[in-house]
This record gives structure tokens, sequence and C-alpha cells, in this order.
């Protein structure tokens, strides 16, 4: 019958197609005598892991990752993920590593096992140059924008009271932080909620006279690298060399490339 | 500006993942669903029954979690033991996910061709198989024109789902440039990007509707 | 005898249509089967066509028993009452599509045989129409056409002059009257009385699942 020949086309197509498209994508699973880990990452997170204008990854955990590579005598493999899919690309052995502006937190701990700390973050309010306010309790009633998902929003949370003082009880929440400072430099918003991090980069971008940073921030937090549970040498071996990086002067070359206020 | 000439480049590599799922997933499904809308239709009612099942879970669950379930899904099955190239994973989804509608839109329109076409190809003597290629595709075909054109272009926006296993599309390009330059620009670009490749795809569907308007 | 319908029986699930039904044709025989509607005769002649299978019974071809022969029934042809011509297929393809696909001589044959037919039908001139450019009548010589290139020894019609006026009726019976001068058995189903008086020669009827014939 024609119809079952055309079966035996399609199929055939379909399996050409696996095996022309599966070539050379095999996701490697982390095996700590290979000589190559992967690391996982938002390739549009500024500062931090991102692309320069000829679409090159660039940023601190990038450099920090390679000077830690060096150190481990392996190759590193940046693969770009979805943030919102990091955990479960790091379990299911998709990546290894997890590095890429990373906040250390108690939940996150549950999940994953964290690097010593590498780079100190808050959540800062930044306003505009000539705003009047001052202090976190001038925000009673007003427009407050932060990105949605962030841990700016959890910060925010955490700091009884705040939010409900706000103007309808709640903060604006934008997809990026780009948009979150759009409506602070359109008047929309008095204030963002705003990684420290990323907002100084930004600011940088866009000339820091515009701004204004509030003395009082919503939190501290730390930066830090996640890896698989039972990956425990690795995680001795990347903390070994993270030392040694911040002692030999490597550490600070690369901060004060990127943040050093010029 | 410095941000097209970050943008640019990037928006070319970006084009060759959504052309390429757009041009892979239209070629494998589109002959695929008919197959499928012809099982689906089949007298076995095991075999119409399987199929109706897939076709509902393939329109009852995003597509987006569809991605997610075939690429990542494996690691919690146990015993499959294969991991999907990511790659891979995208094309299953993409071709799982059209046939399914596409077979859908071909069942309907094989349903309204007049019981009258098989009766006389039958009374001529022409077997079924040729009866429906010769007889009753071309009529389909010609029915089911917009509704398949109308899925195509969903198609085309769909490829931008790529993202959730982090490969880099048009949008990412848009997102990438964007985070750089702290400014929305870029998405206005790539926003025009997509009308020029519909309008272009709108064009080409016009013109094959146009050619398959020559009866009727 | 062209045509021999042995004791044919059919119903559908408990329905009987007809039972015991028995007839003969010579060539050249113009039979006019009537009855009220719903009483079976499309059923009987859809039987005779291959699109029913009989319950029991023979029906016989050139002494050939056809009556669960694959293609026998090629020898049998129907001209549908609306003609089920294919839409999509200029009228010299919708002619030429079976013979081409049957493979039973050669092109050139078929194609030589097609203008024949063409013309004969007062088709001269519409070969490369389409079947929605073509009036109820010319269709309707477009459907004989298709038929009658198969060389039927028995040609059904069902219902032929439903959707006709005077005129047009009058040239598909001179049409009909030439294919029985040929040879040509032709059954016709049809309620049309006036019809069946101008070009029956046998009139049978239908009715309560037994055949009568007057």
């Amino acid at each position: 019958m024609k119809i079952k020949r055309y079966t035996m086309f399609l199929i055939l197509l379909v399996l050409i197609t696996n095996l022309l498209v599966g070539c050379g994508d095999k996701s490697a699973n982390a095996d700590i005598q290979a000589k190559k880990i992967i690391m996982g990452l938002d390739d549009t997170f500024a500062p931090m892991g991102f692309r320069d204008e000829s679409g090159e990854l660039v940023g601190f955990d990038i450099e920090l990752a390679k000077e830690v590579a060096k150190k481990l005598d392996v190759e590193i493999e940046f693969q770009p993920i979805d943030w919102s899919m990091k955990e479960t690309e790091l379990n299911t052995g998709n990546i290894d590593l997890i590095w890429n502006g990373y906040s250390i937190t108690e939940e996150r701990k549950e999940k994953v096992a964290f690097s010593t700390p590498y780079l100190a973050n808050s959540q800062i309010v930044v306003t505009l140059a000539d705003s009047s306010i001052v202090k976190l309790a001038d925000l009673e009633g007003l427009a407050v924008a932060v990105q949605a998902e962030s841990s700016a929003v959890d910060a925010a949370y955490s700091k009884e009271g705040f939010v409900e003082s706000l103007k309808d009880g709640k903060m604006i929440e934008f997809s990026t932080n780009n948009e979150a400072f759009n409506d602070l430099e359109a008047g929309r918003s008095d204030a963002i909620v705003v990684d420290e991090v990323l907002a100084r980069y930004y600011m940088k971008q866009n000339g820091e006279e515009k701004y204004k940073v509030l003395e009082e921030n919503l939190g501290d937090e730390e930066f830090g690298i996640g890896l698989r549970k039972e990956d425990t040498q690795l995680l001795e071996d990347i903390n070994k060399a993270l030392d040694e990086l911040m002692k030999d002067g490597t550490y600070d070359e690369i901060y004060n490339k990127w943040f050093s206020d010029n | 500006m410095k941000v097209l000439k970050m943008l640019i480049p990037l928006t070319i590599e970006g084009l060759k993942i959504t052309l390429g799922v757009f041009i892979l997933t239209l070629a494998v499904s589109l002959p695929l669903s008919i197959l499928v809308a012809l099982m689906r239709r089949s007298k076995n009612k095991f075999l119409s029954k399987f199929i109706g099942i897939y076709i509902y879970i393939m329109r009852g669950t995003p597509l987006l979690l569809q991605l997610m379930f075939i690429y990542f899904g494996y690691h919690y099955i146990p015993h499959i033991g294969y991991a999907l190239g990511r790659y891979q994973a995208i094309f299953i989804a993409f071709i799982l996910n059209y046939t399914a509608y596409f077979a859908e839109i071909f069942r309907g329109g094989i349903g309204s061709i007049d019981i009258g076409q098989y009766e006389a190809s039958k009374v001529l003597g022409i077997s079924r198989s040729y009866t429906f290629s010769k007889i009753i595709l071309p009529q389909v075909i010609k029915n089911v024109l917009p509704s398949i054109g109308n899925e195509v272009i969903t198609l085309v926006k769909d490829t931008s789902l790529v993202y959730i296993l982090g490969v880099s599309d048009i949008l990412k390009a848009a997102r990438a440039a964007s985070n750089t330059y702290s400014t929305f620009t870029p998405f206005v670009f790539i926003g025009f990007v997509y009308l020029i490749i519909i309008a272009i795809l709108t064009k080409l569907l016009d013109k094959i509707e146009l050619k398959f308007n020559y009866y009727r | 005898m062209t045509l021999i319908v042995e004791n044919i029986s059919k119903s559908f699930g408990e329905n009987l249509v007809f039972k015991d039904v028995s007839f003969k044709m010579d060539k050249g025989e113009i039979v006019c089967i009537k009855g009220k509607s719903g009483e079976g005769k499309t059923t009987l002649l859809r039987c005779l066509n291959n699109l029913e299978e009989i319950d029991s019974g023979k029906i016989i071809i050139n002494n050939r028993e056809i009556s669960k022969v694959k293609d026998g029934k090629l020898e049998i042809g129907l001209v549908f009452q609306n003609y089920n011509l294919f839409p999509h297929m200029t009228v010299m393809d919708n002619i030429v599509l079976a013979p081409l696909y049957l493979k039973k001589s050669s092109e050139e044959d078929i194609y030589k045989r097609a203008a024949q037919l063409i013309n004969d039908l007062g088709l001269k001139g519409k070969e490369d129409f389409y079947p929605y450019q073509l009036s109820g009548g010319q269709k309707q010589r477009v459907a004989i056409a298709r038929a009658c290139i198969l060389n039927p020894s028995v040609l059904c019609f069902d219902e032929p002059t439903s959707a006709l006026d005077r005129e047009t009726i009058g040239q598909i019976s001179k049409i009909i009257e030439d294919l029985a001068n040929k040879g040509m058995a032709i059954i016709i189903v049809t309620h049309d009385n006036e019809f069946v008086d101008e070009i029956a020669h046998r009139v049978i009827e239908i009715s309560e699942g037994s055949l009568y014939e007057e």
C-alpha cells in the first residue's frame, strides 16, 4: 500500500533529521576526572555574563570562571540556559555549574551546593538625581518599580510593612530591569529596587549623574557558584581556586575592571 | 549606532535558528500530519483512539511545557537513559506539536469532501490510495489552506520558545543587545524583523491560495 | 444475455430492501426502473455497481459471475444523479483519469477515444473547461463520457432528468438511444413518467421488496 511506503519515508526523514541535528550536541554529564566542565548562564545578564558589541561572551563571572578553570586545569564551556530552568539544568546533568550572579539564599541551599561567596551584592533603592526621597520611609505612598521574580522582590517583601506602605500596597513588577529603569526615567515610578551590581552597570551606561542611590538598602546578599550536591570534589577544588585567586591579586584585577567607580 | 552593530550579527545568527526550526518543522509535520489524519479516521478503533489521545495531549498542553518535558523529562523517567540534545528536543517537540494541529485541520478537511467523490472513483475502478492522492487530497488542500496558513504564521512566533532550552533565536538576540546597552530599542528592531518575515510569508501563502483557485 | 440478475437480496441491518429479485437484459435494451422513493431502486443500482454488496444471489455479466469479483463490475458503468465530477480536473482529465490509471489501453488510444466521445456528446471545445464552468446538461454529458470510455456493457443512470429542463431532456434521450443502438444495455432509475414513456423498452418496478415487470 502506498500509505505504508509514505510512513516508511517519513519515519526515515525524522530519523535522519534527528541524526543531523543531534550531532555534536550531546549534553555531557559532569565527570570530575574529565577535562571539561559546563557552566550554565543567562548570557544576557550584564555585567556578570553577557555579550559585548561583537557578540563575545564577557562579564565579571566569565573572567573569574576562566581563571578558575585555568587553576583547575580543565576546559570550561559556557552554555546559555534559561534562568528559570537553572536548577533543572544542573540537576539533570546538562550543566555542571550555575554561575551568573547567583544569589545565595536558604531556599536555594536546599537544592544546590554553594561555593564560598565571591561577590557582595545588595538590593539598593535608586531614584532620579533630583528626587526629594532620602530615606526608605520617604517611599510611603509612592510608586516603586522592580524586576519580577528577582531577589529584589524577595528583599522588598522580607522588610516588614515596606511593600504595604507603598502606593496601592504593591510594587510595579516588570519583566526586565531595563523596563523598571525606563519607568523611573519616565517619571511613572518614583524609585526602583534593584541588584546593586546590575544597577551600577546600567547607571554607568546611561550617565550616573542622572540617578541617586539611597543610603539605606533592602538587604545584603552574596553571590556564589551553584553545584550539584554530590559533586563534592569539584566544590572543594573550586573553593580552593577562588581562595588562591583572591590571594594572588587576580580577583582584584577583575573586580577593578568591572566595578571600579571611574 | 553601537546597538545595531551588536544586534545585527546576533540577529543573523538567531535567524538561522528561527528559520531553521520553522522550515524543518513544516517540512516534516505537514506530510506527517496527513498520515496522522488518516490514522485518526481509521476504522481501526484502537489506532483511532490512540492517535486521538496523542492529539489531545499535544493540543492540550503548552508547547513550552512540551519542550521542557522532552528535554528535561528523561532524567526523571527511569531506564530511558538516552538524553536528547537541545536541538533534538526542540525538533521533536515542535514536530510532535504541530503535526497534531495540522492533523486535526486535515482530518476536518478530508471529512468535508463529498462522499460522491469516493463513489465516482470506486465505480471507475480506481484504487483507494490513488483516489486519495489524485482526487481527495488536492481538494482537501485547497479547502484547508487558510487554516494551515494560520498555523504556519503561529509557528514563526512559536520559534521564540526555544529560549527555554537556552537556544538563541532572534528574540534572544534582542534581549542580549538590550541588556548590554541597557536600552529597549533592540526589541523594536526585532519586532520589525518578525513583521518582515510574516509579510513575506503572508505573500507566499496568498500566492499559493491563488494557485489553488483555478476552479470553483 | 448481457446481464442476468438472479435472486439477489439486500438488507440494511433489520431493514429488508429487496428480496429474491431477478431479471434479465440483452444488448441494446433500455430498462427503466420505477418505484416510490425509498423502495430500493437506487440501492439496486448501487449493488450492481460495486457500491453496495448483495447479501445473496448472483450477478452475471456476459456469462461471467461478477458478484464477488474485484474488478468485474467495470463492465457496468454508472452516471450519478449529481454527476460527481472531479471539480479540480478539466473535462478531458475527468474522462481519461480512470483508463490511464487502469492501463488497459495505450495512452494514445485513450486520448483518441476520449476525443471521440467528447465529439459525439457535443462537448467539443470544452476539453479544458472545469466542471464549474459547465451547465447541468454539459456536466451530465461529461459524466456519461467518463463512464463510457471504459466500454461498459451495461450503463446505469440514476434519475438523469431530475435537474434538467424539457429541451435538455430531449437531448439526453437521444444520447441514451444512440448508446443503446450501439449495443449498450441501459438501466435507468427514474420517477419521471414522461421520460419513461419516451424512452423505455421495458419497465420494471420495485415495490415492497419485490420486482414487478410491466
